[in-house]
């Protein structure tokens, strides 16, 4: 699979780290995590990291794209 | 089945989410946060599901996975 | 299991600490009690004119302290609030009212049960009820709401004050006020007392001591982990005290040769405000999430609101001396029975209005 989306918005934790964490099983060649909240934005980025994935974070409109590779 | 500990805001958080578990078919225990988790004293939850179980609490402050003797947080709303 | 190891030890350790500033010149049965010490600083700075307790306790600012360094080093810096400060503000007044009405607080209450002072059991199971009452409301959905993430400089300032506080102790005293009679002139030198307040905080930070959330844990999950902290300081202070002839059991140390009775030292025998004054600190602890002493800690570690709870046992006493709130050798008040009724209600208030129905 290419490219997966998680739309994490309006979600609060865990929500957003438990559908990163499933998508992430699905072993896609990018991920892209879409997040409205600072809090968000910190648990999923760090769970990425722990998992060996890049991310990085691009911010539109107080919302927040993360791409994780 | 992995192991999570769930610790809340308040301690009337930590009843109302272990209810939910019960709804859900899921078994949790009602506890004294253990030092190692916080420096905060107060009650977490500690439960057994698959990763893909939808939990959600307004009052969770933070969640943890429990493999062995490894404590990992996965997700922080402090 | 290590916890309980670690508390059994560091339970242990602030026993001896607190027998050792005894011998060094606390007051006896006094080798910490947060309320006392609170009161004689708010006298120390001249909030209140109580001449006979007034002394910058030194203890205090080394808990505070010891508690933000342990925290710094541990990664346990966090600093915290929003949680319904000005509520927190009140109970903590509330806890200082009962306090000085039994004249002790929770940590003075277990050192004078392990002075012998008989008049602290009864105070014990005054404290129990308080927490008994204050977890049926845990149950029913008491919460103060969450707390939020604040700026490490604001975590920072009731650790700074101490330390400004220290500073002027130390290098400005003409400015404060030093009791010359009384509890306040029992003291151990500042150096003593500061570096005991340091370890106790330390240690208090790593174990999370805490009497009152080691009843709660006891009550409501049968776990006995956190008040193995309090059992260790109790039966080590007792040895403690037995061998340096301080342990006298009884509601009072019996009579003199003039056929005087002897009182416990600071302590009062009116059995039903012991109780009852200790049922306030019990209830306003567990409304608190702490005992006076875990507010300090927590205080230390960044968090705002048990930092807004000190003020308010600070001003609390302040009143109490200002109003004849506070009890004595001599017994209490009139003044100080009605604050205690008052202080109940406030609480019992504070208590119901905070409490959301179940909304599962």
């Amino acid at each position: 699979m290419a490219k997966i989306t998680v739309d994490a918005r309006g979600l609060s934790c865990p929500q957003p780290v438990v559908l990163t964490m499933e998508a992430l099983k699905q072993n896609a060649e990018a991920y892209e995590i879409l997040v409205d909240n600072q809090t968000a934005l910190n648990n999923v980025s760090r769970f990425v990291k722990n998992a060996g994935k890049t991310a990085s974070v691009t911010e539109k409109d107080d919302e927040y794209i993360i791409e994780v590779k | 089945m992995q192991t999570f500990i769930a610790t809340f805001f308040s301690h009337f958080g930590a009843i109302r989410f272990n209810k939910q578990l019960k709804e859900a078919g899921i078994q949790g225990k009602l506890m004294p946060v253990p030092r190692r988790v916080s420096s905060s004293c107060g009650t977490c939850v500690r439960f057994e599901a698959e990763s893909d179980t939808a939990f959600h609490s307004e009052d969770l402050e933070q969640l943890f996975r429990l493999e062995g003797e490894e404590l990992t947080m996965i997700c922080s709303n402090r | 299991m290590k916890e309980k190891r670690n508390l059994l030890i560091g339970g242990g350790l602030v026993g001896v600490i607190a027998v050792v500033l005894v011998m060094l010149g606390n007051p006896k049965n006094m080798g910490f009690c947060i309320a006392c010490f609170i009161r004689d600083i708010a006298g120390g700075v001249g909030m209140h004119g109580a001449a006979i307790v007034q002394y910058v306790r030194p203890e205090i600012i080394g808990l505070v302290c010891g508690a933000f360094l342990m925290a710094l080093i541990k990664k346990d810096f966090a600093p915290r609030g929003g949680s319904s400060p000005l509520t927190r503000f009140v109970l903590g007044f509330g806890v200082m009212v009962g306090a000085l009405i039994f004249l002790g607080c929770p940590l003075r209450m277990a050192l004078r049960i392990a002075g012998g002072d008989l008049n602290a059991v009864v105070a014990l199971v005054g404290f129990v009820v308080g927490i008994l009452i204050g977890v049926v409301f845990l149950k029913k959905g008491f919460s103060l709401g969450r707390s939020y993430r604040q700026g490490k400089l604001e975590g920072f300032a009731i650790t700074g004050i101490n330390v400004a506080l220290l500073v002027v102790l130390v290098a400005f005293p003409t400015l404060l006020l030093f009791s010359e009679s009384g509890p306040g002139s029992m003291r151990a030198p500042i150096w003593a007392a500061l570096a005991a307040g340091l370890i106790v905080g330390a240690i208090a930070q790593r174990t999370r001591l805490c009497m009152v959330g080691g009843i709660r844990d006891v009550i409501l999950f049968k776990d006995w982990t956190l008040i193995c902290g309090f059992i260790a300081i109790i039966v080590i202070a007792a040895i403690g005290n037995i061998a340096t002839g301080n342990f006298h059991l009884g509601f009072t140390r019996g009579l003199n040769e003039a056929g005087e009775i002897i009182a416990q030292p600071v302590a009062h025998t009116e059995h039903l405000w012991n109780f009852l004054g200790m049922t306030v600190v019990g209830l306003g602890s567990v409304l608190l999430g702490g005992c006076p002493l875990r507010q300090l800690i927590l205080a230390g570690e960044g968090n705002t609101d048990s930092a807004v709870a000190v003020l308010g046992m600070f001003v609390g006493a302040a009143f109490c001396h200002n109003f004849k709130l506070a009890s004595s050798g001599a017994g209490t008040t009139p003044n100080g029975r009605i604050a205690c009724i008052l202080m109940l209600v406030v609480m019992l208030v504070i208590a119901v209005y905070n409490t959301k129905k179940s909304k599962a």
